[in-house]
């Protein structure tokens, strides 16, 4: 579903910096995949990468069986993308912001598809709420069903629960489960242990914009001999550094 | 579709209104039309109180006479007179008990008449112009009478006469004056409908994160960004055409009751307004690019509206250069990107527009709008300008970027 190989990503402004180099991983359909990193890892680089936003110096990467430089438009129809900064039209209502992201991705019926995304996420009673008056769990519901609003095969997260309370957070994790067992492919970057030890059929560690590994929770922890999730990275960030 | 949400989304910024509508349609006609009621007042009150003028002693009896006709009323200093200085009569003077007071000098055969008056005072002004015309007719009077009892005809001694004939049509006059008004207005309010909303869409957004999600769908990232720009000249053109409609009227109806100009002369070259709408679409989607341009390098919305107020402040200046000639357009100005608009504005309204230089304008403004869109576009394929650049406050030097030609 999701197929990367040697991505690199340089920015030029203010100085040169790598954020990406060399990225490879996988995700296969009904996966959860979580990219584990710092701040700063290259995590969100090589997500707006994928999902077209930006385009690669070198390497190659494909989801939903389209190439991401040779086919952006079909990418963009199979993802639901939620960037980290994520933001909703504060004059707009939640009804016409689902509205207005249905016709972006051109949803047929798109009115029947917005009416069951807010009863799915009990937005109905806010419909006609303009989104700056929305509570924070509200907003971020609103976010992800704006996210998923044409069904898309493939979920791609930027730190989908950062800065939101323990709550909002719980009923998002849940949310990303069940996606799971409908057999959508999900992508999400965290830098929260737990997070990712939780969720993930399998995690890839991203660190100054390389993948130090790509396994099962299981398997990292066959790999280093250590139990503990920040244990594990810690010494695959110290054995990279040698 | 974007255009229907972004319209919709703007529109509701109270912000948005007041700038672009408001502002221009309420208050510049309010102001005017303050004006227009002001200036009829102070004319109505100085045509009824009438001059009061004090004619000294020693002034010969015809002379008294005349300047006190009608409509200038004689006044009287206090009756203690004689213990009046200058510095009294100056102080009633000032003070309003009189408008005018007029005395004789007379050193042998010539005469000074002192017509002391009081300029802070408009009936005080308008008492003086009386007064010093008609000693003008009774100087001239006099003159007449000694050649007369020389034997001279008095009609030999006359000046020439100058009758001054304006042979401009009414209104010629007329556009000639909306030609100097209607453009900078035209101008600043589409640069001030145009800018903020054009701010809001790249730094605003970009604030707010709602860029991001919007460029991945199943619309092509240039067909919304084309919308969210259409949205934003949309705004413009209807602000600056509300703009336009207000002023103008307002300035004729200060023109027809102040002017005395008839309505019926008040007439435009619709051929000519039609012709400089291309043109001043293609520019204001010049605007919008060059703004955008301006903006995407910033890291803030703060730091983008301060950018997009060099724009405007540039825009301008352009225009009151442009405005200080008042020449019609040729192809050669219209070559001009910078100096054209307020031109074609200006033809527009005075009808005199030539359809060449229009198109090679409207030329000009979308290559100009089209190289800039090109240039915002590659921008944002290369650098994440649209997504908020790297995350604040982590090491990052958060040096802001100047070169916007890199
Ligand atoms: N638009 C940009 N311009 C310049 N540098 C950037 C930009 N975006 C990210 N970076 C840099 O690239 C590196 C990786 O950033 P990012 O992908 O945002 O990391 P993460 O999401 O893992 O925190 C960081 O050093 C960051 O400063
Ligand atoms: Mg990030």
């Amino acid at each position: 579903m999701i197929e990367v190989r040697g991505l690199g990503k340089t920015f030029h402004r203010p100085d040169p910096i790598v954020a990406v180099d060399g990225v490879g991983f996988h995700c296969e359909p009904g996966e959860v995949v979580g990219l584990l990193g710092p701040n700063g890892a290259g995590k969100t680089t090589t997500l707006r990468i994928l999902a077209t936003l930006l385009s690669p110096d070198v390497g190659s990467a494909a989801v939903a069986g389209h190439d991401v430089v040779e086919e952006p438009d079909q990418v963009r129809r199979s993802i639901g993308y939620l960037s980290a900064s994520t933001g909703l039209y504060p004059r707009l209502t939640a009804r016409e912001t689902l509205t207005y992201f249905a016709e972006l991705h051109q949803v047929p019926d798109a009115g029947r598809r917005v009416d069951a995304l807010m009863e799915r996420f009990e937005i109905g009673p806010f419909a006609h709420v303009r989104c700056d008056r929305l509570s924070t769990g509200m907003k971020q519901k609103v976010s992800i069903a704006r996210a998923i609003v044409h069904d898309p095969p493939v979920l791609i997260f930027d730190e989908p629960t950062l800065g939101l309370d323990v709550l909002v957070a719980q009923t998002l994790l849940a949310f990303i489960e069940e996606r799971r067992a409908a057999g959508r492919t999900v992508l999400f970057s965290t830098h929260v242990m737990r997070e990712a030890e939780r969720l993930c059929d399998r995690i890839a560690i991203i660190h100054k914009g390389r993948i130090l590994a790509e396994d099962t929770l299981d398997g990292l922890r066959a790999r280093t001999g250590e139990t503990d999730l920040e244990q594990v990275f810690v010494q695959l960030v110290e054995s990279a550094g040698e | 579709m974007v255009l229907r949400k972004e319209l919709r989304e703007t529109l509701r910024d109270p912000l948005v209104l007041v700038n672009a509508f408001l502002f221009p349609l309420i208050i510049i006609p309010l102001i005017l039309w303050g004006a227009t009621q002001f200036a009829l007042l102070q004319a109505g009150s100085a045509e009824q109180e009438p001059p009061r003028v004090v004619v000294a002693e020693g002034v010969p009896d015809a002379v008294r006479a005349a300047l006190l006709d009608e409509p200038i009323e004689a006044a009287a200093l206090p009756a203690e007179q004689a213990d009046l200085d200058q510095s009294d009569i100056d102080r009633l003077l000032r003070d309003g008990a009189f408008d005018v007071r007029v005395t004789l000098e007379r050193q042998g055969d010539a005469w000074t008449a002192h017509v002391a008056h009081d300029s802070t005072r408009r009936r005080s002004v308008r008492a003086r112009r009386l007064v010093v015309e008609r000693l003008q007719e009774q100087s001239e009077v006099r003159v007449r009478a000694l050649a007369e009892a020389r034997g001279l005809d008095p009609a030999r001694l006359a000046p020439p006469e100058i009758a001054a004939e304006d042979i401009s049509a009414a209104d010629e006059r007329w556009s000639e004056l909306l030609g100097e008004m209607l453009p900078i207005v035209i101008f600043a309010s589409l640069l001030m409908a145009v800018i903020f909303p054009a701010v809001d869409t790249v730094a605003g957004e970009r604030e707010r994160g709602t860029v991001e999600t919007t460029l991945v769908t199943a619309t092509h990232p240039a067909q919304v960004a084309l919308g969210k720009v259409a949205a934003v000249v949309f705004i413009g053109l209807c602000a600056m055409t509300g703009n336009a409609l207000a002023v103008g009227l307002t300035v004729v109806q200060f023109v027809v009751t102040l002017g005395g100009v008839d309505t019926g002369a008040l007439a435009f070259d619709l051929g000519a307004i039609l012709l400089a709408l291309p043109a001043l679409l293609a520019a204001t989607v010049a605007i919008v690019a060059a703004t955008v341009l301006a903006v995407l390098p910033t890291q803030s919305f703060k730091e983008g509206q301060q950018r997009a107020s060099y724009v405007l402040i540039g825009g301008m200046v352009a225009a009151m250069l442009a405005q200080r000639n008042p020449r019609d357009l040729d192809v050669l100005g219209a070559l001009n990107p910078l100096t054209s608009p307020i031109g074609i504005i200006r033809d527009a309204v005075r009808g005199t527009l030539g359809w060449l230089p229009a198109l090679v304008a409207t030329a000009v403004y979308l290559a100009c709008a089209a190289a800039l869109l090109g240039l915002a576009a590659r921008k944002l394929r290369d650098e994440s300008y649209l997504l908020g650049g790297p995350a604040r406050g982590k090491g990052d030097p958060e040096e802001p970027d100047r070169g916007g030609d890199a």
